[in-house]
């Protein structure tokens, strides 16, 4: 029953640190595009690089390093794996946006690409998570969400091969792919990692359980219900104009719904962290408010608004750049000294820095600063974001040098206790 | 039962080292040397009833080597070792060098509890022995 079980800290540093080092390189590039952008094609390629280029690696890598820690299942040969995965991955991402914004015929190479690398990816991750030995709210909301990835994907993948000859479901698809992706893939990821870390890291009591997995079930439900308003729309030949306005009134709903998930999540957390045990302020902290800050922005945004002064562009700044990457840059500025000095000390060394002495906190508050800039800017003037948006991902590669430098230097001396390492 | 009842033995251990971190980062050196030993104690004395007794419990029916138990006492050494240092930084009345080796002390402490918690401790729920009597011996340790 246990075969198999690793606690090993399996993965090689290298693996991870291969995703986490490649992200912020499209952010820096979609901060490049953007102050050339124009079209709404070129926009939804820039989404893209944040999307798939920033958060994807991300969550590929995490999951490379997670997965046998808090399931116990570990990849055969990681190392080899990551690069199998990176560069189909990350070719297809470069292909996509050239595509998109340049508006080059690369769709369809880009779709084979991106179909291949996380579609296989997502299928054999999904099937270690269902053969988890324990149950919890945090292994089904990763469960949900790479379902809903791969939903998105092959939506996505539709989209991008039709999107020169669009037939009358492109309408519809359009806005399913964004919720799919935003609500099922990345809103369950970030919430299932949250439910495991914020009490762990913090010292703060568990939401009730009953209402971790409601609000799972509410996102994923109300997918599901989308799902399902599409499937209709395509078996049945009615009038597209009344399905039309059908469909947006019941979309409309369904997507309050999403967010009333949201709040619930958003308000439940941010309690939390408020009255955590742990009462040390550090720049991670700050970058977990700013994110849940912004899901509670967002998830009162479309009720707030006036049905016809809801803005796309704004919901995605406040979801994407606001909830997600904020929440990523908090993680990513624990996970990766945290593993530089594992593996060290896992190979017997006990001179090294500790995980503070690794990075500067005061260039860590710095980030947190420009990301709060960039973030406002993408709403009120999305242009001017670009130079903060580089700035803020360059400094995010100062930050964490040390701390690389540090595992490589280490790795080329000798263990002091040679043949009891457990490399 | 022994999954509830060292998930519990995590979550108090944690609550000894939150007021503690917190004297450090006022530098209130008497009071965190103060919080610092039944901080210590009570993680040392988890380690024990793992080790002492349901670790080998749980290696007479999934063997030893190098697998999941071995792989957790070599954390708890890590561990020690940390919490040795956050000692001494106390000591020293050095806050950078305290909050730092806490820090890490924490991430440590909590992906190892992690990992007990999803998979060593369900593993041990499943063993074929008598649950009742090893948390007896468990916490007569
Ligand atoms: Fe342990
Ligand atoms: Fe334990």
């Amino acid at each position: 029953m246990f075969k198999g079980v690793s606690l090993d800290q399996a993965p090689p540093f290298e693996a991870p640190l291969l995703f986490f080092l490649t992200a912020p390189l499209f952010a820096i590039l979609a901060g490049a595009a953007l102050t050339e952008a124009l079209f709404f094609q070129q926009h939804i390629a820039i989404l893209h690089l944040f999307s798939l280029g920033f958060m994807l690696n991300i969550m590929f890598g995490a999951l490379l390093q997670m997965l046998p820690v808090v399931i116990g299942v570990k990849f055969q040969n990681p190392k080899r794996m990551a690069w199998w995965v990176y560069i189909p991955l990350n070719t297809g991402i470069a292909l996509f946006f050239i595509s998109l914004y340049f508006d080059i015929a690369l769709y369809h190479p880009a779709a084979l690409l991106l179909l291949l690398s996380i579609g296989s990816f997502a299928l054999l991750t999904l099937y270690k998570l269902f053969n988890a030995p324990s149950n919890t709210p945090t292994l089904w909301a990763f469960r949900l969400s790479l379902i809903s990835l791969l939903i998105a994907l092959a939506m996505g993948v539709f989209l991008l091969t039709t999107l020169k000859n669009p037939p009358e479901i492109f309408g519809f698809v359009l806005p399913m792919h964004a919720l799919f992706a935003a609500f099922g893939w990345i809103a369950l990821l970030i919430i299932g990692v949250s439910y495991q870390v914020i009490p762990m890291f913090y010292v703060t009591t568990e939401i009730d359980r009953r209402v971790q997995y409601m609000v799972i079930w509410l996102i994923s439900g109300a997918l599901t219900l989308l799902l399902l308003a599409l499937i209709t729309l395509m078996a049945t030949d009615e009038n597209i104009v009344v399905t039309f306005i059908l469909s947006a009134t019941f979309g409309f709903i369904l997507f309050l719904l999403l967010n009333f998930a949201l709040f619930v999540y958003a308000v439940m957390t941010l309690l939390r962290l408020y009255n955590r045990k742990r009462s040390i302020k550090e720049p991670s902290l700050g970058f977990w408010y700013v994110g849940l800050f912004a899901a509670l922005a967002a998830s009162i945004y479309p009720a707030a608004m006036p049905f016809n002064h809801f803005s796309d562009n704004i919901y995605a700044v406040l979801f994407g750049y606001g909830f997600a990457i904020s929440i990523i840059y908090g993680m990513l500025y624990k996970i990766i000294p945290f593993l530089s000095w594992f593996h060290i000390s896992s190979r017997g060394f006990f001179d090294m820095p500790n995980m503070k002495e690794m990075v500067d906190e005061r260039l860590l508050y710095l980030h947190l600063g420009l990301h709060l800039l960039s973030f406002a800017l993408l709403i009120l003037y999305p242009k001017a974001a670009a130079p903060f948006i580089i700035a803020e991902n360059i400094l995010f590669y100062i930050n964490i040098k040390k701390a690389v430098k540090i595992y490589f230097e280490y790795k080329a001396k000798k263990s002091p206790f040679e043949g009891f390492s457990r490399q | 039962m022994i999954k509830d009842f060292m998930t519990n033995d995590h979550r108090e251990c944690d609550n000894l080292y939150a007021p503690l971190e917190e004297a450090i980062s006022k530098e209130d050196w008497d009071r965190a040397l103060e919080l610092y030993t039944p901080f210590k104690d009570a993680m040392l004395h988890h380690f024990a009833m793992e080790e002492e007794v349901l670790f080998p419990k749980m290696e007479e029916y999934v063997g030893g080597g190098e697998g999941p138990i071995y792989v957790m006492k070599m954390e708890h050494s890590q561990i020690k070792s940390i919490i040795n240092s956050l000692g001494e930084a106390i000591e020293a009345k050095d806050k950078r060098k305290a909050l730092g080796y806490g820090e890490t002390f924490m991430i440590m402490t909590q992906q190892h509890n992690m990992k007990e918690e999803q998979i060593l401790y369900t593993m041990a729920e499943q063993l074929p022995f008598d649950k009742e009597e090893v948390l007896k011996e468990m916490k007569e340790v």
